[in-house]
């Protein structure tokens, strides 16, 4: 089976792709509550009793599983809306700008 | 021993000379053979101890054109390799100019990297900065034309920081060599080097050159474009300037910066070269850190850098090559034409994204770990990781998406042209996909390389939190991409991004404008004070003025604004189409060039 035959018959099947992308998400998930859970504590060291916004975070994130879910989630729509809503249209031109 | 030792970028040059004279029959094995041969002598360094070879009395000077150590080894090591990559890939290109010209750029990038002192590396940083721009003007099209002028412009303008700087630094100091710096009280003279080495990483303001210039070389130049000069540069802020403060700012500035532009481009090289901006990024941030391991992570990231890179670019050079269209915008469906330039893009969009088993996963994270060993610098490793997303979201799912899958909308022209590229294009995507997921599952290849070894031998990417967090944070921004491509927010726009480059491209009209008035003013003028006839004598000692600066002053400094004006002038011709005359006599100075460095070397041992 050439690549082009394995590309399409995965497009055929959407719908289980998509469950199964479902079902990778759920696992990664539920791995990283498990990898808290067991690891708890371990991870922190260096900014144990540094205090701030930053120390704050950083001791969410080694410690509140699922953190970096919300980040990577939350971090793509907030890239996305700062890049296309506020820098987009201040620098955007038409395709020509420079030529003229 | 330094008897035996060759400069790997003897035979570069070498072999541009004399590639015309190479028979058809033979050509393409000496295209091979050359990359290979040079990769080899590099290869052959690997193990033996820290020495300088090639050592030249200049007036009172050492030159070290030879420094060899793990530091110089680990960047010459994947630039000869990607030498040998980037020649494969564009092996059925006829013009033989196309070679010689990408071969003296890799040299250049060599020599500056064993350069042991500062005269040596600014002499192959100029090379690199005047051979490298034919890989743009190639393309022969008038944008192109025009954006290698630019580039020049800005490389010249950043070497001379640099000359200016090294004059100032050794007149100082009376010390030539090339090591790290005073950063924690640099001087003036220290600040012009820095900003000729940062202008070529391309750190924001200073970057604007790169994605104006990159898009607009050939398929196959700007592969090569993508590897050296950042990566050089890199190289020089790890030898000059580790630790300091000022670079992990400007770092975690320029890795957002090339993400935010690179998520609104619809062109798809320059959004691969906004992510150069952003890659170096890490780079620039590891520097500044500065502490061994994060050294060992701006080396490694270097490294693998220029092989997915490569891979990336050239992948959007495959597309480029065989539709002639780069636009979002004008792409789409093309897997059923392109499978294998797809596959093989994706796993460069994977290695940037740092997917776990690919190469940017290995290195990214040692610079990202190395912020997060610091409690002050947490906010510069969570940044790094914002960054991180954005990179996933353009390289690993944006580019893919909407080129290969989507909405078609190509033109019935394109997706007439659109297939696979010839054997040797996909041969070369081919090895460096291969090595971008070699490094990301077998990790001592790389990190044995690594200056600090210490360092690396302690590290391990593959831990249990570090493996789930990327998976996490990679997978949630895939979520989160599919859902903008549902509610159709993101679909790509035809347009030109305005950059920082607006100020010379604009302002450059504006000068000519404001210029041509008085000039018109002065011209009459002139006329009048020539009939009044009182002026003469002024104006005669406002050319002794002239001469003055000419001979004394610049003679002072070797004669190079001679230089600099006369390969201007050489240059004029090139924009009149005049450029094969023109590089048979940039490849004569070359040769002298080497001759003269032949001649030393002579002397020397």
């Amino acid at each position: 089976m050439n690549l082009l035959q394995i590309i399409e018959s995965l497009r055929r099947n959407l719908k289980t792709v998509v469950l199964g992308c479902y079902a990778v998400l759920a696992l990664v998930v539920v791995a990283d509550v498990v990898r808290a859970l067991t690891t708890h504590g371990t991870e922190v060291a260096a900014g144990e009793h540094a205090a701030g916004f930053w120390a704050t975070l950083f001791r969410v994130a080694e410690n509140v599983p699922v953190f970096w879910t919300v980040f990577g989630f939350l971090g793509c729509l907030l890239l996305v809306i700062v890049s296309k809503a506020v820098i987009g249209p201040i620098v955007s031109k038409h395709e020509d700008f420079y030529d003229e | 021993m330094s008897n035996l030792w060759i400069h790997p970028s003897l035979l570069l040059l070498g072999g541009a000379l004399l590639l015309p004279l190479i028979p058809r029959a033979f050509k393409k094995a000496f295209l091979l053979a050359v990359p290979l041969a040079t990769f080899g002598l590099v290869l052959s360094m690997l193990g033996q101890p820290a020495a300088a070879h090639g050592q030249i009395q200049f007036l009172n000077w050492t030159l070290t054109f030879g420094r060899v150590d793990s530091l110089s080894l680990v960047f010459a090591v994947i630039m000869s390799g990607m030498c040998c990559i980037g020649t494969l890939y564009g092996m059925h290109v006829e013009e033989d100019a196309q070679h010689s010209a990408s071969w003296v750029y890799v040299s250049g990038s060599l020599g500056a990297i064993f350069a042991g002192d500062l005269l040596t590396l600014f002499l192959f940083w100029e090379l690199m900065a005047f051979s490298s721009v034919f890989l743009i003007w190639f393309r022969r099209r008038p944008e192109s034309t025009a954006a290698g002028f630019r580039y020049l412009l800005v490389h010249v303008a950043g070497g001379l920081s640099l000359l200016a700087g090294l004059i100032l630094y050794v007149h100082a100091t009376h010390n030539i060599a090339f090591d790290k710096f005073n950063i924690e009280n640099p001087s003036g003279a220290e600040y012009l080097i820095l900003i000729g080495i940062i202008l070529n990483a391309a750190v924001p303001p200073l970057h604007a050159w790169l994605p104006d210039a990159y898009p607009e070389g050939t398929f196959n130049g700007s592969v090569f474009l993508s590897a050296f000069t950042t990566k050089t540069a890199v190289y020089a802020l790890c030898r000059g300037f580790p630790g300091m403060t000022l670079l992990v700012w400007l770092g975690v500035i320029m890795a957002l910066y090339g993400v935010v532009y690179a998520i609104i481009e619809n062109d798809i090289r320059r959004l691969f070269a906004y992510h150069i901006v952003s890659q170096v990024g890490y780079m620039v941030a590891g520097v500044g850190i500065g502490t061994a391991l994060a050294i060992n992570g701006a080396c490694a990231h270097a490294f693998a850098h220029i092989l997915y890179k490569g891979l990336l670019f050239m992948g959007g050079g495959s597309v480029l090559f065989m539709t002639g269209e780069t636009r979002m915008s004008q792409l789409g469906g093309l897997y059923k034409k392109m499978p294998w330039t797809f596959l093989l893009t994706l796993i460069g969009g994977l290695s940037i994204s740092a997917f776990p088993l690919f190469s940017g996963f290995v290195s990214k994270s040692m610079i990202v770990q190395a912020g997060f060993d610091n409690p002050h610098l947490y906010w510069a490793a969570f940044f790094l990781m914002l960054a991180s997303i954005g990179t996933f979201y353009c390289n690993g799912l944006k580019v893919p998406y909407f080129v290969w899958f989507g909405k078609d909308k190509c033109s019935p022209a394109v997706r007439d042209r659109a297939g696979d590229p010839p054997w040797n294009m996909l041969a070369a995507m081919g090895i460096a996909a291969f090595f971008c997921i070699f490094l990301g599952c077998y990790t001592p290849a790389l990190y044995h390389l690594l200056p600090n070894q210490a360092a690396a031998q302690a590290y391990n990417a593959y831990t249990p939190f570090h493996i789930s967090e990327t998976l996490q944070v990679l997978l949630f921004t895939a979520c989160a991409f599919f859902v903008l491509v549902k509610l159709k927010k993101i679909e790509p726009h035809a347009g030109t991004n305005v950059d920082l480059d607006w100020f010379y491209r604009i302002g450059g009209r504006a000068f000519l404008w404001v210029a041509r008035k008085p000039v018109q003013l002065i011209d009459t003028a002139v006329g009048e004070i020539y009939r009044v006839g009182g002026l003469v004598p002024l104006m005669k000692s406002a050319s002794l003025v002239g001469l003055f600066d000419n001979h004394v002053i610049d003679g002072a400094v070797d004669g190079l604004a001679s230089t600099v004006r006369g390969i201007g002038q050489r240059l004029r011709g090139v924009q009149r189409g005049a450029m094969q005359d023109n590089l048979t006599v940039g490849f004569a100075i070359v040769a002298g060039l080497i001759l003269a460095f032949l001649f030393f070397k002579g002397f020397s041992s």
